[in-house]
């Protein structure tokens, strides 16, 4: 058989078509072996004595065996060698170690093949199998084949991603890693994991091997990380991955980048001026006690006799006592529940209790962190790219702890925002009535008129509904006791059957009361603190926007800015503006490339599976080096240049 | 209390792992857990007792957070010996809770359509957890034959934690406290399909005070053992 030349081919396919052409050699499997050389990348994923991100420079170097089926396919092979070593565990600092004890965890010795039937083996080829999991069904390669007398053929070949476990010594492989037997557990002294060494007992290593094997797959093809990235890098990235025509996301990012540089270095001043204003506030709460207590004590009298209650309380008896004193216990409940009842004493101990100074302190503190908590977090969807996370380092809030550069400015915009301290020694304190400490504080006043929350809050009905589920959950607390805890004995004396009535009644009305009391706080609370974050977080955008996009000629619009704010965003830009300028033109891999990688105040996470690796995605462009690979070693002559195409 | 080392393993949703070690200049060395990495029922502050080769090579790092995410590899020996030194000394922790809280699930049938479940909190360890749930994250999830079938989302629920003798423990809208030896439940209804035969509960919430130097709140998420459906 003659060998097929470009010309033959040629005339081949004037005589006989383009379609005979590709069946003839639809079968031929063609195949290169891909060892790029090595090369780096940087992740800000150190941190500086001060908090800041600092790069370091990591080796990678993409290895794979790629395979064309004709029309059908490409398979992409990457073959792991697992063998075994040991580790060195002793400490070459304790006291008593040998001259030249290596550091710990030096691998000793030279590697030695895993022995035929060692459970190891198993194990490798299983998790070389999985690490391709997440590969399986995502990437095809697009293309057509030009046609002289026809319209062009579209080819979709789709890539299945391999992974192949060998075990000999000399067993070519593009990557080895040896796996230390059961007997010895991961995380002992000189037995860490990393990307060189698995384990068989993972003992209480956290990480998911699995997910990490199928992340370090993709080093393997060449793809690097994409967490912990300097804005610079980010920025390249984008460039990356979006169409070369396609406007810059970068601005929208710096600006939401200072957005949450703000916000976050803004969390502990407001939760510290909030602890300073918290009097002002608990005092004006607590001067309702007489009328919330009145309301509860009316709730208490009406709820506690409700059918719901008292059925749940006497079948909590039934079930706790001998069966001789079932015919007793109604009458119990309804002794316990009227006449030996204290409605007042409950309402009392349940407000006091719900409106003492220090559990309001708390209610209201942590309502107030955790409304802070949630603001200005959550990824970023950038055009092109995907979502990223911004990561603000502890440097920056630190500018504004006591001591720091912008603590004047943030204790200002708290002051602002919170309201002042309730104690300024020889001042009357004024609290503005806009201001968090103000709204809060006059919340109560509203409480004594018509459809106030007070009244819609505090009501027999709410009571009774507590009392109810306390009662009902107290039982089953009871009945399905934790492991360890011994199930209470029955009671067996009608004595006694007063007296846990008399208890169950009183605790679960104090119950009942504590936390309508806390309720009534907390819906009230809730839509004040929301809207005072809210609001904080307009005035950022706003103080955002006037600093780094609107053009002087907008500005009088925008209104007159608070300078506190207008210095805490400037302060915030000199930073990010600092730390770009310092990493300009460092491009992706700047140690790599010999430039510099100075520590920097925020990185940024892209969240896919080379990213932080919580989630699949994965992007055309990652596969471009692969591609090359095929249009420069396995397209035909008359293809055009496949690109990825990726689910 | 000054810092002299902190290293903190998360991962993100849907494992949520979060757990944080923190060593002292002048104080106990505390691991806290507020997504365990055994995804189970059991979190709060340990107690842990590092030798001192570890508290060395720890405290060589400084005092600023090390964190490390549990869906990457180390990236290079001295992270990965750091990070294994970090896991022994959490490990020296799980016997020895400081104030820690673990949940329990039950379930029976409430009518030929709802469950009622009960959710359990124990407190243990040598001083009471401070915990408050947020039920808008907590959800019921269904199996069967170790396969999930289903999940609901919980109802408003009208009072947090009570003890056997229905005492009030807090919890829901406000801090709960629940001191070492003590157990309460709370308990709600929730529809359940019909070809459930277990449950867990993934049990989400704020946990404060559990560091002396942070006392939050910060989110926690933990998931009860998996019970059988009473019905």
């Amino acid at each position: 058989m003659q060998r097929l030349t470009p010309r033959r081919v040629v005339a081949l396919q004037r005589t006989a078509g383009n379609r005979a052409i590709s069946s003839a050699v639809q079968s031929i499997v063609q195949r290169v072996g891909v060892k790029e050389d090595p090369t780096s990348e940087t992740l800000y994923n150190k941190t500086s004595p001060t908090g800041q991100a600092r790069a370091h420079k990591y080796g990678i170097q993409a290895s794979y065996d790629m395979a064309r089926n004709g029309d059908s396919g490409v398979t992409v092979t990457v073959k792991i060698k697992f063998l075994s070593q040991a580790r060195n565990t002793v400490d070459p600092n304790a006291p008593g170690s040998p001259p030249g004890t290596p550091r710990l965890g030096a691998m000793l010795d030279d590697p030695t093949e895993i022995p035929s039937g060692d459970e190891r083996r198993a194990w490798a080829a299983t998790t070389a199998s999985e690490a391709v999991k997440a590969w399986a069904g995502r990437l095809t390669l697009v293309g057509e084949e030009r046609n002289v007398f026809s319209a062009n053929t579209k080819k979709r070949l789709p890539v299945t991603f391999n992974s192949v476990a060998v075990f000999g010594v000399d067993d070519k492989a593009d990557n080895t890693v040896i796996i230390h037997p059961r007997t010895t557990t991961a995380g002992a002294p000189g037995h860490p994991i990393d990307a060189g060494n698995w384990y068989l007992d993972k003992g209480n290593y956290r990480g998911d091997d699995k997910v990490i094997a199928a992340h370090e797959y993709g080093h393997l093809l060449g793809i690097p990380d994409e967490y912990s990235q300097s804005n610079e890098q980010l920025n390249a990235l984008i460039h990356q991955a979006a169409p070369g025509t396609a406007p810059s996301a970068m601005a929208a990012l710096d600006k939401e980048t200072v957005r949450r540089m703000v916000i976050t270095s803004l969390r502990q001043p407001l939760k510290d001026q909030l602890a300073a204003a918290m009097p002002t506030i608990t005092n004006a709460i607590r001067e309702t006690r007489p009328q919330v207590k009145k309301r509860m004590s009316n709730a208490a009298r009406s709820g506690v006799t409700s059918a719901d209650v008292r059925s749940e309380l006497e079948g909590q008896l039934a079930a706790g006592s001998e069966a001789t004193l079932g015919r007793a216990i109604p009458r119990v409940v309804a002794f316990q529940t009227t006449r030996n009842f204290s409605n007042r004493a409950v309402a009392e101990e349940g407000v006091e209790a719900g409106f003492s100074a220090a559990a309001l302190t708390k209610q209201i503190s942590d309502a107030y962190a955790v409304a802070l908590a949630s603001a200005g977090t959550g990824n970023v969807a950038v055009p092109g790219l995907g979502d990223v996370s911004i990561n603000i380092k502890s440097s920056v809030p630190a500018t504004t702890q006591a001591g720091g550069a912008q603590a004047a400015s943030a204790t200002g915009v708290a002051t602002t925002a919170v309201g002042p301290a309730a104690s300024t020694p020889g001042l009357p304190v004024v609290t503005p009535s806009a201001s968090l400490a103000g709204q809060i504080s006059a919340l109560p006043v509203t409480w004594s008129t018509a459809g106030s929350a007070l009244e819609t809050g505090v009501t027999s009905g709410v009571f009774a509904a507590k009392m109810a589920s306390a009662l009902k959950a107290a039982a089953k607390a009871a009945a399905t006791p934790p492991p360890g805890t011994a199930p209470a004995a029955k009671i067996a004396a009608q004595r006694e059957l007063y007296i846990r009535a008399h208890e169950m009644v009183n605790s679960a009305a104090r119950a009942a009361a504590t936390q309508t009391a806390a309720e009534l706080v907390a819906k009230a609370v809730a839509p004040v603190l929301a809207t005072s974050v809210s609001a904080l977080q307009t005035q950022i955008n706003t103080e955002v926007t006037r600093v780094m996009s609107t053009p002087p000629s907008g500005v009088p619009a925008l209104g007159p800015a608070d300078p506190n704010m207008t210095a805490l965003v400037g302060a915030m830009k000199a930073r990010l503006d600092a730390d770009k300028a310092a990493t300009k033109g460092g491009g992706r891999d700047p140690l790599g490339a010999g430039k510099a990688a100075p520590d920097q105040d925020v990185t940024y996470s892209y969240q896919g599976m080379m990213g932080s690796n919580n989630t699949r995605a994965l992007r055309p462009d990652q596969f471009e080096p692969m591609v090359k690979q095929f249009n420069g070693n396995l397209k035909k002559m008359f293809e055009k240049p496949f690109t990825a195409e990726v689910k | 209390m000054v810092r002299r080392a902190t290293i903190r393993w998360q991962s993100p949703a849907p494992t949520a792992i979060d757990e944080e070690l923190a060593l002292y200049e002048d104080g106990p060395a505390l691991l806290v857990v507020r997504g365990p990495h055994d995804l189970g029922p059991t979190i709060g502050t340990f107690r842990c007792h590092p030798d001192a080769a570890d508290l060395r090579l720890l405290s060589d790092a400084g005092p600023e957070p090390v964190e490390l995410n549990l869906l990457l590899p180390p990236p290079d020996a001295d992270a990965a010996e750091m990070d294994a030194a970090a896991q022994r000394i959490a490990a020296t922790g799980a016997e020895h809770p400081d104030a820690t809280a673990t949940f329990y699930g039950r379930a029976d049938a409430a009518s030929d359509e709802m469950l009622s479940v009960t959710l359990l909190v124990v407190g243990a360890g040598l001083r009471p957890v401070q915990l408050q749930l947020d039920p808008e994250s907590s959800s019921v999830q269904f199996h069967d034959a170790g396969q999930p079938v289903g999940w609901a989302e919980l109802p408003q629920l009208p009072i947090g934690f009570v003890t056997p003798h229905a005492a009030d423990l807090g919890g829901l809208g406000r801090r709960g406290v629940v001191a070492p030896g003590v157990y309460g439940a709370i308990t709600f209804e929730v529809p359940a399909p019909s070809v459930a035969s277990s449950m867990t509960i993934q049990v989400a919430g704020w946990l404060t005070e559990a560091l002396p130097d942070d006392p939050g709140p910060h989110p926690f998420v933990a998931r009860t053992v998996e019970a059988a459906l009473e019905r």
